[in-house]
């Protein structure tokens, strides 16, 4: 662990990504200190004004500062996209790992059922099971989750079949371990660096997907800001106060820039191909 | 210098090799210098990390970009091609110089056809050959090779080609392009024995008639001595002994040969003597050892009453020994002098058959089919406690199929296996995972038979972990396992690859024997080992087997090994035992001809017996999912006649001792006798059907 961070440190791509990623992090933590006003004040009087002294980044239709709610919307976009990783990869790395190690039916079953879900793109399946659940953060994050099974559940199937080949299976099988044990001791510890790496390239698909399905209107309700729902709002205004749409979407960049990084960066750590290509020592 | 006035092929003169890693440069190869002639047949011979394929990468401009070259020259017929551009090299390479490599199931491209493989060398070289004459080549390439039924095959993908007739392609592709070098990386390691001996004969009698100077590269010296003139042997990244092939067998100049010559088992050896292994493990780079790089491993580098500072301080140049002979040692007076003092050091080993106790597997009956495949025909052994049975066979012969059976990882179709006198194929869930530690098996693979996440101490405690030992006694047998396999304590704390491959089997043999298992399974236990690591972990199991009370059976391609530990062997074929018997009984009277033709294709462990008649065996083992009618061996057998495919032979009692035969010939020694006589060419290629 200290090893990759390590790794990921002096990664020249890595280095930024954290950089970045932290930066992010620190906004959303602290964002009742650090934003200038209260996301959800509207101050009657200053509707959609552009940039000025004392609104940097202008004001949205309702009169609220947009810095500030651009950093409140820090924690809906990270949170969601956290959340619903988390959510889909321990799903997914579930059916991938036991389709892979049991085979036989149990494979299909799990393999079929990804396949239907992965059938249907990723918005409008979260569009479904928003429909179905209710609008909301938690049920964004389970229908973005869900979207993002598949994805895992392949990955995990692939490398629990290659793993399961190998000779060291047989000798806990042949020293009398259980199939879950197995699964748990072996196969899912060898297993974790390449799902490392898919986790966080779904951490900017899943923040995306988020700003996504909160510009429709299905995702965090007004008035909790939210990236996504700040751009919806923008579009009517966006000829004439462009500042309402650019910050919203600037802020969403600096994150899927910052995971993207990262992602690339534990892609080389894991892949000795492409070790020392980013710099790293 | 040679001073011949006769152009080498291949010229290299002070080539040194380095890399560079993570944790810094890392020199592979220091100041190797050769000249090879045309037509010469050359052996280089080393272990893994001696630089010997890279030395040879290196001249073929093979390398990637991360290894540094600098040599005074490397000329190939006079033309020098150290910095030459990658342009002139892709020239080169296919046209001058072309390889072979170790693994036919890799190295053909499998969506191709074979026969455009084999014209590629000729067809990017150039452009104005007609198809229809690349063709004409490509059939007689593979007539050459002697593959049978040529313009069928060019036609046809790697997949319907067996493994040898994979090689034979590769070889038809190498030479092609009329190189005047060839290059072969361990080009019979992957095959099956019968097949290595039938790859052995087409690579010597083609370079011989097309003069093509070949280089080969081994590990083993038994192909060394089956194929060539000149033996140049690797240590640490430098040659330490260049040599006629038949001196480096009678009088090895270096200390470093001569303990590599007298770790091998033989076949033909009668005695358990202990095998000389060699200490230690080679250094990981070429500087790694000051003064001599084998000076920590070396019987001559002095102990506490003679001093032989030398050794550890200053580095020994190649001199010349004796006419054609260069060595790389201080004392090579000494070592070629040296008394063979093999017969003084004749421990030998506790004999198990006479303590054999009562029987701990019986297998009955036993077969196992997947789908259409019979990968083991009723099947019936016993081995008792204290025994070590030794299985050989080809591949496809089920004895990996045996094994899975026997420790209950698979259920068998039909029949019983008994562990301890209780049926174990009928065991489910709980108590078929309880059942299972009386078997547990030491794999061939030390590298994918260890988690690599996982601690030395952790790989170790797991099994007893799984059978609910408490930590306290857990520690305790640990210390104790690590102990018995000799293996330091403070290896606890490592990871598998922070461990050379000898010392990972070690792990793998504790691991196997926490439990106090009373059958022990080893799958080919020393093959993927280094020749001189792979004596110290036969004398290891040659201890155990002496102290520990369980069962053995020894599954080995490797008749040497396999005569060496074994009181009694199983010869198997097709999934099924077609002879058995006490060990030294069956190796010096094989009753069966398959049995006769694995112990013929075992390479010579001399090269005087190069060109003794052999019986070399054509063809290769047939699809288990085809099995022929009667006698599964008739179709590649000289003695088969009608009643070999009417009617299957069963295993029939034909000594005293328990050695049973399953051939309608067994009782006609003379015929059998007479097969070694049979010359290779009278043996039609009859190759079994792959379609």
């Amino acid at each position: 662990m200290k090893e990759t961070s390590l790794y990921l440190w002096h990664h020249r791509g890595g280095r930024v990504g954290v950089l970045l990623l932290l930066a992010m992090v620190f906004v959303a933590v602290f964002a009742p200190l650090i934003a200038p006003y209260e996301p959800n004040a509207q101050i009657s009087g200053s509707e959609l004004q552009g940039m000025s002294l004392t609104h940097w980044f202008g004001t949205d239709f309702l009169g609220r500062d947009i810095l500030s709610r651009t950093i409140y919307g820090a924690r809906v976009s990270l949170f969601a996209g956290a959340l619903a990783v988390i959510l889909g990869a321990a799903l997914g790395i579930f059916m991938g790992i036991t389709a892979g190690y049991m085979g036989g039916w149990v494979d299909s079953t799990m393999m079929r059922l990804s396949d239907a879900i992965s059938a249907f793109p990723a918005i409008l399946l979260g569009a479904a099971i928003v429909a179905v659940l209710g609008p909301g953060f938690v049920q964004v994050a389970i229908a973005i989750a869900i979207a993002q099974s598949p994805l895992f559940a392949r990955l995990a199937r692939a490398l629990a079949i290659s793993e399961a080949r190998l000779e060291y299976i047989e000798a806990a099988e042949s020293m009398g371990a259980s199939k879950a044990s197995i699964i748990l001791r072996h196969i899912l510890p060898n297993a974790a660096g390449p799902l490392a790496v898919q986790a966080s390239l779904s951490v900017g698909i899943a923040i995306l997907l988020e700003a996504g399905l909160s510009f429709l209107g299905l995702g965090v309700q007004p008035p909790t800001p939210s990236w996504g729902q700040m751009l919806a709002d923008s579009l009517r205004f966006i000829d004439f106060i462009p500042a309402y749409a650019i910050f919203p979407g600037l802020a969403l960049t600096v994150v899927l820039v910052g995971v993207n990084l990262l992602a690339d960066a534990m892609r080389d750590r894991v892949d000795p191909q492409h070790q020392n290509l980013g710099g790293g020592e | 210098m040679t001073g011949s006035s006769q152009q080498s092929s291949l010229s290299v003169k002070n080539l040194k090799i380095a890399f560079r890693t993570s944790s810094g440069v890392r020199q592979v190869v220091d100041g190797v210098s050769f000249d090879i002639k045309p037509g010469e047949q050359v052996g280089v011979v080393g272990e893994s990390g001696s630089g010997k394929s890279v030395t040879m990468l290196a001249a073929m401009g093979l390398l990637p970009n991360s290894a540094r070259i600098e040599a005074d020259h490397i000329r190939m017929n006079g033309e020098e091609i150290k910095s030459a551009p990658e342009s002139r090299m892709a020239e080169l390479r296919g046209a001058e110089i072309s390889m072979v490599f170790q693994n036919p199931m890799t190295s053909l491209n499998p969506s191709m056809r074979i026969g455009r493989q084999v014209q590629e060398p000729v067809a990017v070289h150039d452009k104005s050959v007609s198809q229809t004459d690349l063709d004409v080549l490509a059939i007689k390439m593979l007539e050459e090779v002697g593959i049978p039924n040529p313009p069928l095959r060019t036609t046809q993908y790697p997949h319907e080609f067996s493994g040898g007739m994979r090689q034979r392609a590769v070889i038809a592709m190498a030479l092609s392009g009329e190189p005047s070098v060839l290059v072969a990386d361990e080009p019979t390691t992957a095959l099956d024995v019968t097949v290595q001996a039938q790859i052995v004969s087409v690579l010597r009698e083609l370079s011989r008639k097309r003069n093509v100077a070949s280089i080969v590269i081994t590990h083993d010296l038994g192909l060394v001595a089956e194929l060539v003139d000149r033996v140049m042997v690797m240590y640490a990244g430098r040659i330490v002994e260049e040599t006629p092939v038949a001196d480096l067998f009678n009088e090895p100049a270096h200390p470093y040969t001569r303990a590599l010559l007298r770790s091998r088992p033989t076949a033909t050896e009668d005695s358990k003597r202990r095998l000389d292994a060699i200490p230690g493990l080679p250094p990981q780079s070429a500087d790694a050892v000051p003064g001599c790089p084998f000076h920590p491993r070396c019987e001559f580098a002095g102990d506490s009453s003679i001093d032989r500072s030398i050794c550890r301080t200053q580095r020994p140049v190649l001199k010349e020994v004796a006419p054609g002979r260069t060595a790389a040692c201080h004392f090579v007076e000494e070592v070629m002098s040296a008394e063979d003092t093999q017969d003084l050091k004749k421990a030998t080993i506790a004999q198990q058959a006479e303590t054999a106790g009562e029987v701990v597997l019986n297998l009955q009956k036993v077969s196992k089919a997947y789908g259409p495949v019979k990968a083991l025909n009723e099947v019936s052994l016993t081995l008792k406690r204290g025994e070590t049975l030794g299985i050989a066979g080809e591949s496809g012969c089920g004895k990996s199929t045996l094994a899975r059976l026997a420790m209950g990882l698979v259920p068998p179709t039909s029949g019983k296996i008994l562990v301890n006198n209780r049926e174990i194929s009928s065991l489910k869930g709980r108590a078929l995972r309880t059942a299972r530690r009386e078997i547990q098996m030491v794999f061939q693979d030390p590298t994918s038979s260890l988690d690599r996440r996982m601690t030395i101490r952790r790989i170790i405690a797991e099994p007893m972990g799984i059978a609910g030992f408490d930590k306290a006694s857990i520690s305790e047998r640990t210390a104790e396992l690590m102990d018995a396999v000799g293996l330091a304590e403070h290896y606890l704390d490592r990871y598998p690859n922070e461990l050379s491959g000898g010392q990972r089997q070690r792990v793998g043999i504790a691991r196997a024997l926490a439990l106090n298992p009373d059958v022990i399974i080893l799958d080919e236990p020393t093959s993927a080992l280094d020749v001189s690591v792979q004596a110290q972990i036969v004398n290891l199991l040659d201890e155990l087997r002496a102290a520990r009370s369980a069962g053995y059976i020894f599954i080995a391609h490797d008749l040497g090994v396999l005569r060496h530990v074994s009181d009694r062997v199983a010869i198997m074929y097709l999934g099924r035992i077609v002879e058995i018997g006490e060990g030294d009984e069956l190796f010096e009277t094989p009753r069966h001809p398959y049995t006769r033709a694995l112990l013929a294709s075992t390479p010579a462990a001399h090269p005087d017996q190069r060109h003794k008649d052999k019986f070399v065996v054509s063809g290769s083992p047939p699809d288990p999912a085809n099995i022929p009618s009667g006698c599964g061996f008739r179709l590649r057998c000289p003695l088969a006649t009608e009643i070999c495919a009417q009617k299957r032979p069963e295993l029939q009692t034909v000594s005293g001792r328990g050695h049973q035969v399953a051939c309608h010939f067994g009782d006609d020694l003379t015929s059998l006798d007479a097969l070694s006589t049979l010359q290779t060419a009278e043996l039609q290629p009859q190759e079994s059907k792959q379609l």
